[in-house]
């Protein structure tokens, strides 16, 4: 994004650096989904108070649910839009990327109401969590920030897009439970911690891997054997507990 | 199947994308020939997913923390209907048409200005004046806290420099501090440091306090200089200032040079060194 870019740079002290939205308030879907797609950090930072500020009131309002479950939530969801968007699962149809995070939002609300048996309030009549149309027309009543991307609040076509076997038709679409992994990933150790995070999220090299934990490569090619194994073995166990 | 170092690279770089294509496809007509390499390969794409997931969703959290400091959340607390978003932030104006059938009303009769109008308009235009100045004022408050953010992103590194090796002093009495204790100094410090990037700054900098009164010698010092930043993102200036003029002050002090050129940055600051 040169012309965002362009924009910020002299102004470090303005008001502009404070509000991330500024950058793409004259700028269209488009732009704003090819800034995130460059992992721009203002785009990214914008859609986040986007969607806070869309989500964060609407579950609150209708639930008896904490500011701090509602943010887990929305950061649950705004870590699934940036793998959706990555893996490619998110297709830009024209409409406002906020949109869509708000009902992968939505969507995590209503299964931690139905797992935590919280009743959700009857104001806007919700009663499934996939009736796009409740989902929508109960955000017309709120002027969220949603609209400033444009749109008028009726817009029902950009459903996340749930893992299906379409994309990876080679096996059988997994539910990931990134709870166990988390309980797995907290319990293998300070240097596998590094060593994993770094093959398996930054996808890095053996060689700087190990270098990390300050191993030589045939030494890193071990450890990053035995830690992998030792994650595996926990997540199986958590997964089925 | 037999689980192996090799394996695991391979699956790795399918789930990666990073196999060149023919190399995709021979592995892709293995993984149709081999359940157990399937079941291998879908386990592998879930500890992936998983991780990047939870990785992605802390760098939201961090970023939650961050907007937070700089007040671009705030109304979040109240389940209201129609959250207070400053529309001229963050959202378009909505143009709502004009209803043909609306009712036009008769023209108000004209108003006769007498003096308690005129003293209703001067109070009005003084309490619009207090509260533009109230805006100004916290307006300059927001911006001087991006610029001391700013300040302290600038200069705050999680890497310590490292402590100088000390030769053998023949002329020295006194015994040594010991080794356990730097090595402790050095631990405490490094995690006071990362707590530094915490939302919660207190207890780093109450420990980054202790250890800036303790054994002299690198630690201590490097201690001196977090403190110092410390108090610049904890909005206490003056605080930070002194601090900095003591190191700025101290010839050897690891963080001498970094602490003039802060000191030259900080907001209304006069100080020469």
């Amino acid at each position: 994004m040169p012309h965002a870019r362009l924009r910020l740079t002299p102004v470090c002290m303005s008001t502009d650096v404070n509000n991330p939205c500024l950058d793409f308030e004259q700028q269209g879907h488009l732009s704003f989904y090819q800034a995130l797609m460059a992992d721009y950090k203002p785009a990214w930072e914008c859609l986040y108070i986007r969607a806070a500020r869309s989500f964060v009131p609407y579950a609150r309002q209708r639930s008896a649910i904490s500011k701090d479950d509602a943010l887990d939530i929305l950061q649950e969801g705004m870590a699934e839009f940036a793998i959706n968007l990555k893996t490619g699962k998110f297709v830009f149809q024209g409409k406002p990327v906020a949109a869509y995070v708000f009902t992968i939002c939505r969507n995590q609300w209503v299964s931690f109401l139905r797992k935590n048996h919280i009743q959700k309030a009857d104001t806007f009549q919700e009663t499934t969590d996939d009736d796009e149309t409740d989902t929508y027309s109960g955000r017309e009543t709120t002027p969220n920030s949603d609209r400033a991307d444009g749109q008028n609040g009726t817009q029902s076509d950009e459903e996340p897009n749930r893992p299906d076997a379409s994309a990876d038709s080679i096996w059988e679409s997994r539910e990931v439970d990134w709870k166990a992994v988390g309980r797995a990933f907290a319990e293998v150790g300070a240097d596998c911690q590094i060593m994993l995070n770094c093959f398996y999220v930054e996808e890095k090299s053996l060689g700087e891997c190990g270098a990390r934990i300050g191993l030589q490569e045939n030494s890193a090619k071990v450890k990053r054997f035995r830690c992998a194994q030792r994650l595996k073995a926990l997540y199986s166990q958590y997964k089925t507990a | 199947m037999e689980q192996s170092d090799e394996l695991l690279e391979q699956i790795g770089a399918y789930l990666s994308g990073k196999l060149a294509a023919d190399e995709k496809d021979r592995f892709d007509a293995q993984l149709r020939q081999d359940e157990a390499l399937r079941q291998e390969v879908a386990l592998q794409r879930e500890l992936k997913q998983g991780l990047v997931f939870l990785a992605h969703k802390e760098r939201f959290r961090h970023m939650h923390a961050d907007l937070d400091k700089r007040g671009l959340l705030a109304g979040l607390d109240k389940p209201t209907e129609q959250p207070e978003t400053p529309k001229s932030q963050f959202s378009e104006p909505v143009f709502v048409p004009f209803p043909e059938s609306y009712p036009v009303r008769e023209a108000r009769p004209a108003v006769r200005f007498g003096r308690a109008s005129w003293v209703m308009a001067a109070s009005l235009t003084l309490l619009l004046g207090v509260g533009w100045l109230l805006y100004l004022n916290q307006q300059e408050k927001r911006e001087l806290l991006a610029q001391e953010e700013h300040l302290f992103t600038d200069f705050f590194s999680t890497t310590l420099k490292a402590a100088p090796s000390q030769p053998a002093d023949p002329d020295r009495v006194a015994a040594p501090v010991p080794n356990s204790q730097l090595a402790t100094d050095s631990v405490r410090l490094q995690a006071a440091i990362a707590g530094l990037q915490r939302p919660d700054r207190q207890p780093a900098i109450s420990d980054l306090i202790a250890l800036s009164a303790g054994q002299p010698g690198h630690w201590r010092a490097s201690a001196q200089w977090y403190l110092a930043l410390a108090y610049l993102r904890n909005n206490q200036i003056a605080d930070a200032q002194a601090l900095l003029q003591t190191i700025a002050r101290l010839n050897g002090h690891p963080y001498q040079q970094e602490a003039r050129q802060l000191l030259t940055r900080l907001p209304g600051s006069t100080t020469t060194h």
